[in-house]
């Protein structure tokens, strides 16, 4: 049993930054990515098998489908307690962090940059440190 | 009393010589500095009063030759303005003088029995009584006035039938109907339709508990403008009938400063949240990709690239630096209501 780890936002050069930090802290070998909310709901409807874990590095402010809309969405999915939020954001909203604790599967919330100490940090998560 | 030092203006109308004389005797006697004119007859008497003298009270006989009885007595009373008037008559007119009373004299007197203690008495008590009625009808003048000149649009109407029972110049003004067309109204007629159920409510909660009450209510004026007028009204008697006595002020134009105000705090907001939300995002690409190349720097990674991020993202922060300053520039700039 091993965990996925997905990257959902918007922006290419974030994505590229976000991937490398994510290998060299070990959180993930081959971080999946997506340009936004809806891509990645796509790739788990596919993909997703009974027992399988999954960590997505979710951005807010995306097009087609953004942060919040991705978890509304996933809330009635099968996939829905496979699954691990840690917001990664470039919000200092406080009021974006108060509503990312309404989620149950959002474990935490991340202002951007990502480097490796937050990395690490997820890594030691209690409801995903198992997987490590 | 205070006669003994002021002068008095009385005039007497009395058309026998001798009860003439008889009467400037006894007030003489009594009244040391009184001014006395004489007419006589009624022709002469309405001369005077029209002279512009001011009489402190008036001694009227009641046959004169050229006006006698009630008619004079009527005609007198118009024409003495402040002043009070006594009657004096015989005894065969005993009756009559008792019901002059009743058309507005001050006191009668029958000539044989005139004194000139009784006379002084009777002047005396007809000029306190009159200025003390003149001075009720002053103060009820005033409070009239209050109501009818206040700058504010005041009425009461009655909490039984919502009718209004009087309204004054301000709400005439302000609201377009007539005092006539106010009169046949309810105050349900100029509440918009949707409104009637919550009035009804508060005028029947309010109709014997709460003395005083204050809201803010929508009206319609006769053009079909909506308005939005705070109310202030008290229960008070009006004419036997239970009422509320009503202040209206209309506070549209303070409404819509405030919604100026709203819509002024809603860009300000708008750009807090491009601060907080747009801004951070190429910053915190400058700041990721500035922690790759010195932390996680290695051989074959392409630096040239890293920098490239760098730049376009300061050249995006300059972009959205600028959409701020406009957008504050609108703000402030932004028309005064």
């Amino acid at each position: 049993m091993s965990l996925k780890v997905l990257i959902a936002d918007d922006d290419e050069v974030v994505i590229f930054l976000q991937k490398m930090m994510v290998v060299h802290s070990g959180l993930s070998p081959e971080p999946i990515s997506f340009n936004d909310g809806k891509a990645a709901i796509d790739y788990l409807n596919e993909q997703y098998k009974e027992g399988d874990s999954y960590l997505i590095l979710l951005d807010i402010n995306m097009p087609v489908m953004n942060g919040w809309e991705f978890l509304d969405a996933i809330q009635t999915m099968p996939f829905s307690n496979a699954v691990s939020v840690v917001m990664v954001t470039s919000s200092i909203d406080s009021k974006d962090r108060d509503k990312a604790k309404q989620y149950t599967q959002v474990i935490d919330y991340i202002e951007k940059p990502l480097n490796i100490e937050t990395c690490n940090r997820i890594k030691r998560l209690p409801q995903i440190a198992d997987l490590f | 009393m205070a006669f003994s030092v002021k002068e008095l203006q009385l005039l007497i109308i009395e058309d026998n010589p001798g009860d003439f004389l008889l009467i400037e005797d006894y007030l003489r006697e009594e009244i040391a500095n009184s001014v006395i004119q004489h007419a006589k007859t009624f022709s002469q008497a309405k001369e005077k009063l029209n002279q512009d003298i001011h009489f402190d009270a008036i001694l009227l006989d009641l046959s004169l030759p050229d006006a006698s009885g009630k008619q004079l007595v009527k005609e007198m009373v118009k024409l003495s303005g402040s002043a009070p008037v006594i009657v004096l008559t015989g005894y065969t007119d005993k009756a009559f003088g008792v019901r002059t009373l009743s058309l507005g004299v001050s006191d009668y007197l029958l000539k044989d029995e005139l004194n000139p203690s009784q006379l002084y008495k009777s002047i005396a008590y007809s000029i306190e009584r009159k200025r003390i009625s003149f001075q009720l009808k002053e103060s009820e003048e005033k409070y009239r006035n209050l109501f009818h000149l206040s700058p504010l649009p005041m009425w009461v109407f009655d909490v039984e039938t919502y009718r209004f029972l009087n309204v004054n110049e301000a709400a005439i003004r302000h609201y377009g109907y007539s005092r006539e067309e106010f009169l046949g109204m309810t105050i349900k007629d100029i509440r918009p339709e949707e409104d009637v159920g919550n009035l009804e409510e508060t005028v029947n909660s309010n109709k014997k508990t709460d003395v005083f009450f204050q809201g803010t209510v929508r009206h319609h004026k006769k053009n079909g403008t909506l308005i939005h007028v705070q109310v202030q009204s008290n229960l008070i008697e009006f004419e036997g009938r239970p009422a509320r006595l009503v202040l209206a002020t209309d506070i549209s134009e303070r409404m819509n400063y405030i919604q100026a105000i709203e819509d002024q705090n809603m860009k300000m907001r708008e750009i807090a949240w491009i601060q907080s939300h747009v801004v951070r995002a190429p910053l915190a690409r400058i700041m990721t990709v500035i922690d790759v190349l010195r932390n996680h720097a290695t051989e074959e990674m392409d630096t040239t690239e890293l920098l490239n991020h760098i730049l376009s993202s300061a050249n995006e922060l300059d972009d959205i630096l600028r959409e701020i300053v406009k957008k504050t520039e609108e703000v402030e700039n932004q028309p005064k209501p």
